[in-house]
């Protein structure tokens, strides 16, 4: 019997130092503030990663979805407009695959902004919703101000693919955001491999607490 | 016959993606213009504090918003699905949905030359 504790006691070692040894994490990007903060009387130097800011939109079934209804979730974010002839077919067919993969996990949602709400309006993202093939609530497709999409595409979502280029908002990029609201990944919507990339980087993710 | 079906159809699909890439390039310059709109904006609601003229910095405000506004009822009313036209009407259909892509392209950098302009005066 002893032996066979030791046997299993064993086993179970091997596997946590293999399943150890094999995690991967992803880097977090953005802007890093330095953060000097006293803890038991030394002073320690803490890092603060740059976060999506709070945000309000309507997504396709009229409700209003903030920042808060991402705490402690993992999201793709997307841009993109209902009536684009070129680069967003693609990026929704692609994203469907992402769709697939996890609709069934609460914890895991698609956030695709429309950069055209004078045309795109709630009943608009609905019917095209519907067309893709979306139900639930694991992708929303989001309404709002033209100017609050753009501030947070430029001065958060984009910033690490700038790279001076110009019409970032357009080139289909997808944006992983972790359960803290960090930008982990940036990958290219219109790119099959990039897409299982992001894929397995959202597996990663999923495990992170 | 069958060549010259198939020529028709290369030529329809040429022109179609010439419209399409200046599109792309149309979306690059119409982001600019939001940029500068948003800038605008935060002049605006500054106004009084930077002692900058509110109302040219609404006038152009408008302008950009109006070219904005172009872009997006053109993309609107682009119509991929030409089934059913011949190869002529094809042909005119992309020439002049061409034509428009480019006008409005010259709204949208005209109203953000004139606001850069006018940022950069405020930036003194």
């Amino acid at each position: 019997m002893r032996k066979l504790i030791w046997a299993i006691s064993g086993i179970l070692f091997l596997a946590a130092c293999k399943s150890g040894s094999d995690t991967k994490t992803l880097p977090i990007f953005g802007e890093r503030t330095p953060v000097t903060k006293t803890v038991d009387g030394k002073q320690v130097t803490d890092t603060l990663y740059q976060t999506i800011p709070p945000f309000k939109f309507v997504n396709q079934y009229g409700d209003t979805i903030s920042n808060k209804n991402l705490d402690g979730k993992i999201y793709v974010a997307d841009f993109f407009f209902t009536s684009c002839p070129s680069i967003c077919p693609t990026m929704q067919r692609n994203m469907l695959l992402v769709y697939n993969e996890f609709k069934n996990d609460p914890n895991v949602k698609i956030l695709s902004h429309t950069i055209d709400p004078k045309h795109d309006t709630v009943p608009v993202l609905k019917d095209y919703a519907d067309k893709l093939g979306i139900e639930g609530n694991s992708w929303w497709l989001l309404y709002g101000q033209k100017e609050d999409i753009y501030q947070l595409a430029e001065k958060h979502y984009l910033t690490r693919v700038n790279d001076g280029k110009d019409g970032l908002i357009h080139e289909g990029w997808f944006l992983l955001v972790d359960k803290q609201k960090r930008i982990r990944g940036s990958y290219d919507g219109t790119v099959p491999d990039q897409v299982k990339q992001l894929i397995a980087d959202m597996h990663i993710l999923q495990l992170e607490k | 016959m069958l060549t010259g079906c198939a020529n028709a159809q290369k030529e329809e699909k040429a022109l179609q993606k010439e419209v399409l890439d200046s599109h792309d390039k149309v979306m690059a310059d119409d982001e600019k213009a939001m940029i500068n709109k948003m800038k605008l904006d935060t002049l605006i609601k500054k106004a009084d504090s930077l002692k900058i003229n509110k109302q040219t910095a609404n006038q152009l405000s408008s302008k950009l918003t109006a070219a904005d506004d172009a872009m997006s009822d053109w993309m609107k009313n682009l119509n991929l699905d030409n089934s059913g036209k011949n190869h002529d009407d094809i042909m005119k259909y992309w020439r002049e949905q061409h034509v428009k892509v480019k006008q409005v392209d010259s709204l949208l950098v005209a109203a953000t030359n004139e606001s850069a302009a006018f940022i950069k005066t405020t930036q003194k």
